[in-house]
């Protein structure tokens, strides 16, 4: 790639100081989105995704705090700007789609006053309206002048979801981030956000950070994936060869672990144990407590390194070209503790 | 539905509940018919799952078979009996239930520790020593029996869903109703649990009714499948036969709309989307009630309601151009 | 709306009666009637004893009583207090509106800092300003409103006897005079009130500060301080605004209280008086205008409810 990625985020790191502990949510995070590119961040839940994702905007709220690290907005560190101009950078150049369109649309308002409020944020001037129904239009909303005049309580899901990435969309910037856009929908409909978003962003050539745990998502959307785990990405690859060829045993025991709808009543490799406390983390691999393929060497923690084209993997057993034996993975137990 | 001549073990009958409602700022009460004339039965150590969207009547369903709610119509039998016989017959019948709802944390008393809660269905039933089950049921369910003495808020949230399941089955009941069991679980908990319930039926021959709006799980650890849209069953069949050739045209699109992970087949499968949302149960469309969405729709399927009839090797529908739209899915999903 | 606005005032209406019966039923269930306060505990003969019963219609059955008390009520007519040989309702007529400007006042004043107190103390939440604005105010609220009430007057009487007038004087007679007299009793019965809507609109707004939604108008960039004032307050309001009518039986209570301190004519001075005199219809007629003040601004609050929350509006 010739052209600089839209957002470039490097070493970045975000901490909670709570009573229990400081926990450090995001661990020296770094990954690019290009242009019209799709990037998948997956993980289990608590792995910090969303405190990424939040961290990007500078909207990571009070015990948690960014210590370090650099996040480029088309090559602007935003961790430099004083706040109003983040703010004018928050809805303009970077737009954001959260979990649950139930919650993230105002009940007081209407829809028409929410979508003029992310277009007044960031310009005067009037004759708006018209913008309005266009970008209602084009996430497929039917009569869009009068779906702009009703109250989000009158929608279903789907229809709020709509809204919501018209809203991030509607000033189009150059880079959006969905976090789990679609975890709160019904399947069918939710078959109808992700082609919506795809097309909006292929139209448009907008940079998409997806979150999400759905590796169904992921398979459907991505260009690249970034695995995280405890904190960390412990796996970047392409989509087609984190599927085919995941080096990490983490990335390899989650992707096993999906139930599959085309086979019945047949048992799912599993992986073993939960994720770990993240206020007291092991030392070394993170991984290490749940691994099959662990040994010495994994007390000490693995760096992020090149493990092929565009691949990376935080792992001792894959670095220096050696590959995961499969056969270790049929030893785990079928229901761990 | 049961063609062999005994009775199964839990049997439904046309079951129908109706909830009067009143929405918000208006004055008028209507009715909402959120099960509509379900009919299914369960054999012993068979596991039948429910799927539907958001809203089809999946735990109105669940909480009318265990004895929950009350149904405005129609009959739940266990072992030929009525579980809302009056007096102590009835009520021993209920008892033969127990319940796994989605929200593990929310099912657990905060205050009581995990494993007074596990132990609650054996004092029930008037057992006095229960710690010796307590822990064997802990183990069985592969959590470390010290964690008896914990807190809810101090398990972990596949520690609290092992936890309850090994409450639910602690009293050895005959059937097990799983509510969206492992919704609110990372994928990779999904699976330990799926297969701890696997195993689980193996060895203590439990029935479960399995309830998910997740088709993947559901074919997972069911023999038979159940496919619910706004409060009635459009398509009934073992899980095999269902899983190869699904046969209502909701059913092909909640298949299609179900994502694999696997890039290149979901690249190649281009837009797959149903039209339109779900319609409210208050106002259900006429004839058909997916005729609102249903790709194969026509004038028919507006006005005449298709029964639930057999397409051949007890593979039960209600469509009127089901095989019609089963030759879609063959060449959609030829992949498969 | 306007078939909405009818049923509220239907609602209203028969709530008025129900609560009209019981606080008659009350008066006539005390110990004791107003016979013995006419005609005097002692020495009174069997026979004037009845003739005052019969005139004041005493001896027909309780509805009887009733219906015609009620009817006379509907008229403005509460009868003659035995005491004081006046007409009750005269005596309201002249001490309503004392209460009832003390009452606003006191809303308006409680209203105009508690609520952007508690917004800003929201918004600084666990900060220094936050915690600022909630000791002052809280100290205030845990100081009964007596003891506020008569440490202003020591104060107000020692250190500034010119600016806290102690004696009431209507408007009427010099308007000046009239605010003066009436700071010092607004002001004991606003602190605590004050404290209460700054509290409630802090944790309300606490709420709210935290939704979903307004981290969607965050992350689209709109300012702060539109976020807090208008995204995040319209939806706090509602609660508050019921608060604010329900401080009203807070402040009926604290009424009886202030205008006993700085002796002010009021309504709830009346009724004490009545109480301590056991001037029946007098007592009766005050429990009556509070009850009925309640229940109005009630009504009020909930006709108000689906201009500020679209999801009660009908569709
Ligand atoms: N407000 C907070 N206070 C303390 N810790 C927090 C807070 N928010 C997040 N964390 C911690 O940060 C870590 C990462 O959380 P995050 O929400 O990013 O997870 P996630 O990967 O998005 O998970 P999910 O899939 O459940 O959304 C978690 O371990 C969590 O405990
Ligand atoms: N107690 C109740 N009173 C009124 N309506 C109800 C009640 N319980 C359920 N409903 C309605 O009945 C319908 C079916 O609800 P139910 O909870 O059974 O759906 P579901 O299939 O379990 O959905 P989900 O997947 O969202 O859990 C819904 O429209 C719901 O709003
Ligand atoms: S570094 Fe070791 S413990 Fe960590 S994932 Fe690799 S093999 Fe497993
Ligand atoms: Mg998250
Ligand atoms: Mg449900």
């Amino acid at each position: 790639m010739s052209t600089p990625p839209v957002l470039r985020v490097r070493d970045l790191t975000t901490r909670f100081h709570t009573s229990h502990g400081t926990v450090t949510a995001v661990n020296g995070v770094s990954f690019d989105v290009a242009r019209g590119e799709t990037l998948g961040l997956v993980g289990e839940s608590g792995s910090g995704k969303s405190v990424t994702a939040m961290s990007v905007l500078r909207l990571v709220a009070k015990p948690g705090r960014i210590v370090g690290g650099r996040v480029e907005l088309n090559g602007t560190d935003l961790l430099t700007l004083n706040e109003e101009e983040m703010r004018q950078r928050r809805g303009s150049e970077c737009g954001m789609v959260f979990q649950n369109p139930m919650t993230a649309l105002n009940p007081a308002f209407s829809v028409g006053w929410q979508m003029r409020e992310a277009l007044t944020a960031h310009e005067r001037g009037n004759g708006t309206a018209g913008r309005i129904h266009a970008a209602l239009a084009d996430v497929g909303m039917p009569d869009p002048e009068r779906q702009a005049a009703s109250f989000p309580h009158q929608m279903s899901g789907g229809m709020r979801q709509r809204v919501v990435i018209a809203m991030g969309m509607i000033n189009e910037p150059q880079l959006l981030i969905a976090d789990e856009p679609t975890t709160a929908l019904d399947v069918t409909i939710q078959a109808q956000v992700l082609d919506l978003m795809k097309n909006l962003t292929r139209d448009h050539g907008t940079a998409l950070l997806l979150i999400t745990h759905n590796m169904g998502v992921v398979a459907k959307m991505c260009d690249r994936v970034a695995v995280m785990y405890a904190g960390e990405i412990v796996e970047e690859a392409p989509v087609d060869e984190l599927f085919g060829n995941s080096r990490h045993p983490y990335t390899r025991g989650l992707l096993r672990s999906i139930p599959r709808a085309d086979r019945p009543r047949q048992k799912t490799p599993t992986l073993p144990g939960s994720p770990p406390d993240m206020s007291r983390l092991p030392a070394g691999c993170r991984f290490r407590d749940r691994c099959v393929f662990a040994d010495d060497r994994c007390e000490n923690h693995p760096d992020l390194l090149a493990v092929g084209a565009r691949h990376k993997a935080r792992c001792w057993k894959t670095q220096n070209g050696e590959t995961l034996d499969e056969t270790a993975l049929s030893q785990e137990v079928p229901h761990g503790v | 539905m049961a063609s062999e001549g005994k009775t199964p073990l839990l049997q439904v009958e046309n079951l129908k509940k109706q909830f009067h409602v009143r929405s918000r700022g208006a004055r008028d009460i209507r009715l909402l018919r959120a099960v509509d004339g379900v009919s299914l039965h369960l054999e012993a150590g068979e596991t039948l799952g429910i799927v539907g969207e958001s809203g089809c009547g999946k735990s109105t369903l669940a909480r009318l078979t265990v004895g929950l709610l009350q149904p405005s119509e129609g009959r739940v039998l266990i072992d030929g009996g009525d579980i809302w016989e009056p007096g102590a017959a009835g009520r021993e019948r209920r008892r033969k239930f127990q319940m796994v709802f989605q929200n593990p944390s929310g099912s657990m008393n905060p205050r009581r520790t995990v494993g007074a809660s596990v132990a609650e269905p054996l004092q029930a039933k008037g057992v006095r020593n229960t710690a010796e089950a307590v822990e064997r049921m802990l183990t069985l369910v592969g959590l470390d029996p010290a964690l008896a003495t914990r807190k809810p808020h101090q398990l972990s949230g596949g520690q609290q869903q092992r936890a309850s399941i090994a409450r639910a089955l602690i009293a050895d009941p005959a059937i097990v109703v799983h509510d969206e069991s492992i919704a609110s679980l990372d994928i990779s908990l999904q699976a330990q649990i799926l297969n701890l319930l696997l195993d689980l039926q193996e060895d203590l021959g439990t029935s479960y009714l399995f309830i998910s709006h997740d088709l993947a799980a559901v074919q997972a650890i069911s023999h038979r499948v159940i496919v619910m849209y706004l409060g009635e069953v459009v398509e009934a069949s073992a899980a095999e036969e269902f899983s190869g050739r699904p046969l209502h045209p909701y059913s092909v699109a909640l298949r299609n709309a179900t994502l694999l992970p696997d890039p290149a087949h979901e690249r190649a499968r281009g837009d797959t989307a149903l039209r339109g949302d779900v319609p409210s149960p208050m106002n259900p469309p006429s004839g058909c009630r997916f005729h609102t969405r249903c790709p194969l729709a026509t004038d028919l399927c507006a006005q005449q309601k298709p029964l639930l009839r057999d397409a051949g090797r007890g593979h039960l529908v209600a469509c009127h151009y089901a095989e019609a739209g089963a030759g879609e899915v063959a060449t959609q999903e030829g992949a498969l | 709306m306007l078939k909405m606005i009818v049923m509220r005032l239907l609602g209203v209406a028969l709530v008025l009666l129900a609560v009209s019966a019981l606080v008659f039923a009350f008066g006539a269930l005390i110990p004791g009637d107003m016979t013995s306060v006419i005609v005097g505990q002692e020495g009174a003969t069997q026979e004037q004893f009845e003739a005052v019963r019969q005139r004041l219609g005493l001896d027909k059955p309780l509805p009887v009583q009733y219906v015609n008390w009620l009817a006379n009520a509907l008229q403005g007519d509460f009868g003659t207090s035995p005491i004081t040989g006046r007409s009750v309702a005269s005596d309201l007529v002249r001490q309503f509106p004392v209460s009832l400007e003390l009452a606003l006042l006191t809303l308006l004043v409680s209203t105009a800092i508690g609520l952007p107190a508690g917004i800003v103390a929201a918004v600084h939440a666990n900060r220094r300003l936050d915690v600022l604005i909630r000791v002052t105010l809280l100290f205030t609220f845990s100081v009964p409103i007596f003891v506020i009430g008569i440490l202003l007057l020591l104060v107000g009487s020692r250190w500034a006897p010119d600016l806290f007038h102690v004696s009431f004087t209507p408007w009427s007679e010099d308007p000046v005079m009239h605010v003066r007299s009436m700071a010092m009793p607004l002001l004991t019965i606003a602190f605590p009130i004050t404290a209460m809507t700054m509290q409630m609109t802090r944790a309300s707004m606490l709420e709210v500060l935290h939704a979903p939604y307004v981290v969607t108008a965050r992350a689209g960039g709109v300012r702060e301080k539109r976020i807090e004032y208008l995204h995040a307050l319209r939806n706090a309001l509602p609660p508050i605004v019921t608060f604010i009518g329900f401080q009203l039986g807070i402040l009926l209570g604290g009424l009886i209280v202030v205008e006993q301190i700085f002796s002010l004519p009021g309504l709830g001075r009346g009724m004490l008086e009545a109480i301590n005199t056991r001037d029946y219809p007098m007592v009766t007629a005050t429990t009556l205008v509070f009850a009925t003040a309640f229940v109005i601004i009630n009504a009020l609050v909930d006709l108000l409810y689906p201009l500020l929350d679209p999801r009660q509006r009908g569709r």
